[in-house]
């Protein structure tokens, strides 16, 4: 059987303001895992067999403008940060969002991702 | 619209943050050739556990570098993905390339910008101090150390590795030196000491 990785040799983007603002008061543990993860994306892909069922790196997420992706990081706090990607056609993975969350998902979260999204959408729209 | 490149650029000049980065990198580095090196060979997590007798949830849990990998475990899975596995302390910013990387970075001339190793060779090179500041200011360096380095290993008829050896492991170097062509003029300085690495 043939692996084939998705989105290699995309770019890691995202959104200027609350997205870096957000990384930088992470700890020094996280920021390195997730400039891996990024790093690993660019270079190799993602695997088929990252993404899909639960405890998996990548878990998608479906959406009106397509198929987010949610990487799943704990922090030294014991917090855990959830960062959403959407792969554009034009080799860009774009950052959306990044949220904490303590446990599962409050409806105020949810909203928050699908504000993201229409976001998302504006941006896409615009860049075409 | 920012990339992550430039805010990673940002966080390399924290200490803090960059002591962490480098500490980690032989980890991530290692991670990194054995992820590729499995899905070259077309291996799910699952065909490379069977092969060294673990569960796939121990090999996604070290893809993700959240496994305390043992010596033992490192042997078997370079072992197993055809690789050699070479472990090295020194005191110097010295940087050791894989073999397969430093062919890669050998033919950097036609690198292929989709290829698996030329963000794993700039990443590596990036993320040697001499080099990064010099990276930053010269896109082209990644092609031109590729010529500088099959200079070195011609007129010292040493391999690749060594060759990439000598030119990380000079002290004070910086691309300026290297561009001014003196590298060639000085063989004393590219003795066994030097490349003992």
């Amino acid at each position: 059987m043939r692996i084939r990785t998705l989105y290699k040799g995309y770019k890691v983007l995202f959104f200027e303001n609350d997205v870096p603002k957000f990384l930088n008061d992470l700890d020094e543990d996280t920021k390195e895992e997730i400039a891996s993860n990024f790093g690993d994306i660019e270079a190799m892909g993602i695997a088929p067999e990252q993404i899909g069922k639960q405890g998996r790196l990548y878990k998608p997420l479906d959406c009106r403008w397509g198929t987010l992706f949610e990487m799943k990081l704990r922090t030294k706090q014991k917090e855990v940060i959830r960062l959403y990607f959407h792969p554009d056609s034009e080799n860009l993975l774009i950052i959306l969002l990044l949220a904490v969350f303590k446990q599962g998902r409050s409806r105020r979260q949810n909203a928050d991702i699908v504000k993201a999204c229409k976001r998302l959408g504006k941006y896409l729209f615009e860049a075409r | 619209m920012r990339s992550f490149d430039e805010l990673k650029k940002e966080w390399l000049k924290d200490e803090k943050f960059a002591r962490v980065y480098d500490s980690k990198r032989p980890l991530r580095l290692f991670i990194r050739v054995i992820k590729s090196a499995r899905l070259e060979k077309g291996l799910s997590q699952k065909d490379l556990a069977e092969a060294i007798g673990t569960s796939q949830s121990v090999i996604a849990r070290i893809e993700a570098g959240k496994q305390n990998i043992s010596y033992e475990m490192m042997n078997r899975l370079s072992d197993t993905l055809d690789l050699k596995l070479h472990i090295i302390a020194t005191k110097e910013e010295v940087i050791t390339l894989p073999t397969g990387l430093c062919e890669k970075l050998l033919t950097a001339g036609g690198l292929d910008e989709s290829s698996d190793y030329s963000n794993v060779v700039r990443e590596t090179l990036e993320n040697s101090l001499e080099v990064r500041e010099v990276l930053g200011r010269n896109p082209e360096f990644l092609k031109e150390l590729s010529t500088k380095i099959n200079q070195i290993s011609d007129a010292y008829h040493i391999d690749a590795i060594d060759a990439i050896k000598y030119i990380l492991t000079l002290g004070e170097a910086t691309w300026e030196k290297l561009e001014s062509e003196h590298v060639l003029d000085q063989p004393e300085r590219c003795d066994e000491e030097c490349l003992a690495g």
